[in-house]
């Protein structure tokens, strides 16, 4: 089998990091992929390539600031040729990116990546905490004296959160509830109860 | 508008993976996929826009290999001391169960246990999708989601490179 490194795009291998995997003729590990293999580690992968991989990039051509040319807001030498949708900041052809249907600077990017739940890396999920912390505590039941407070008291805070990006209903956050109530009754119960018996017992002396 | 009314729909394309605390699923959107990690109380999103995947990279995993010679490795002592009570040693009942027992588990491990990795790759990042880890799983991602990157991509006009036959040998000596 002989390599074709020079006739097809290769990519990088995911387990050394060091060599390219490169497409070799020859039936991969699934139906209708390629083979291919590591120049460095010799690591054998099945590639299922795509039409981007072959695709060439356009680079942004940058040209520079001559007199009074409006001038980039991140590259006082570069000459500005767009305006940010968002904050209107003038970018050069390297801070102009296409983004979420826009025209956008790094800045505004950033910064909706952190408030767009399209863009959202990572999110609190308090009710499958509440849920866990109401259920599993009830194997060494005298923890729920603690963790039924905490779940409860997740339950009040997360209620109005930005939760799971997935779920769409909040039955968990019903049942945590529920169970944590529940958990909290049953200690103010045999607290009562206890005050009660001591109470007992002493009129009884 | 509240948080829950702007939240993007996705449709699961690919059943969870992992253990007890944390799992993986995969989820279609509008014009992306994306891996979940969920562990308790959180949950961790990466998306892979469909024009601007490359390639899948599938290689096979010694894990269910790797299983199966652990459980060949607690089984001999137990077949051992079976051998051993079935000769008149003693009851055999308890030595049987924990054969068994071993069993179920190499079995469960050779149904259940990864024998694929499979990673995407983008211009920017190879990353692991570790929810998809036999091949069936594989096949079916990629029947599902394969014709729509390809769409995705139908403006680039570059059909997917493929490696050119191997050239013909030339003698040295000549």
């Amino acid at each position: 089998m002989v390599t074709t490194a020079a006739a097809s795009p290769a990519i990088a291998c995911p387990d050394c990091k060091r060599g390219r995997v490169v497409m070799q003729v020859g039936a991969g590990l699934l139906a209708d992929d390629v083979a291919g293999s590591c120049a460095t580690c010799q690591r054998v992968y099945g590639i299922v390539p795509l039409p981007a991989l072959g695709a060439v990039r356009a680079k942004p051509r940058v040209e520079r600031v001559v007199s009074e040319e409006a001038a980039c807001f991140f590259h006082d030498a570069n000459q500005a040729v767009s305006v940010c949708d968002d904050c209107g900041r003038f970018l050069c052809a390297l801070c102009g990116i296409d983004f979420a249907g826009g025209n956008l600077c790094p800045n505004c990017i950033s910064v909706r990546k952190q408030a767009d739940a399209a863009l959202v890396k990572e999110r609190m999920t308090y009710d499958s905490l509440a849920l866990t912390l109401t259920l599993v505590p009830l194997l060494v039941w005298p923890f729920t004296f603690v963790t039924a407070p905490i779940a409860l008291g997740l339950v009040i805070f997360g209620w109005r959160k930005p939760g799971s990006l997935l779920r769409r209903n909040r039955w968990r956050f019903v049942l945590a509830g529920l169970l944590a109530a529940l958990q909290i009754a049953g200690w103010v119960v045999f607290i009562l109860s206890m005050f009660k018996t001591a109470d007992m017992v002493q009129s009884l002396q | 508008m509240s948080a829950r009314a702007s939240k993007p729909a996705y449709k699961r394309i690919s059943g969870l993976a992992g253990g007890v605390a944390t799992h993986a699923s995969l989820w279609l959107g509008d014009g992306h996929f994306m891996q979940v990690r969920a562990s308790i109380g959180q949950e961790r999103y990466q998306r892979f826009f469909l024009k601007d995947i490359q390639a899948f990279l599938v290689r096979p995993s010694k894990v269910c290999r790797v299983w199966l010679v652990v459980c060949a490795l607690l089984a001999l002592p137990g077949v051992g001391m079976l051998a051993w009570m079935m000769s008149g040693a003693g009851d055999p009942t308890g030595w049987m169960i924990y054969c068994c027992a071993i069993l179920v588990l190499a079995v469960g491990g050779m149904l259940g246990a990864r024998t694929r990795r499979v990673y995407v790759v983008t211009a920017v990042q190879t990353t692991q999708l570790h929810p998809l880890s036999r091949p069936r799983k594989i096949n079916k991602f990629l029947a599902r989601v394969r014709p729509l990157i390809e769409e995705a991509q139908a403006g680039l006009n570059t059909p997917p490179p493929m490696p050119s036959p191997a050239p013909e040998p030339t003698d040295p000596t000549a």
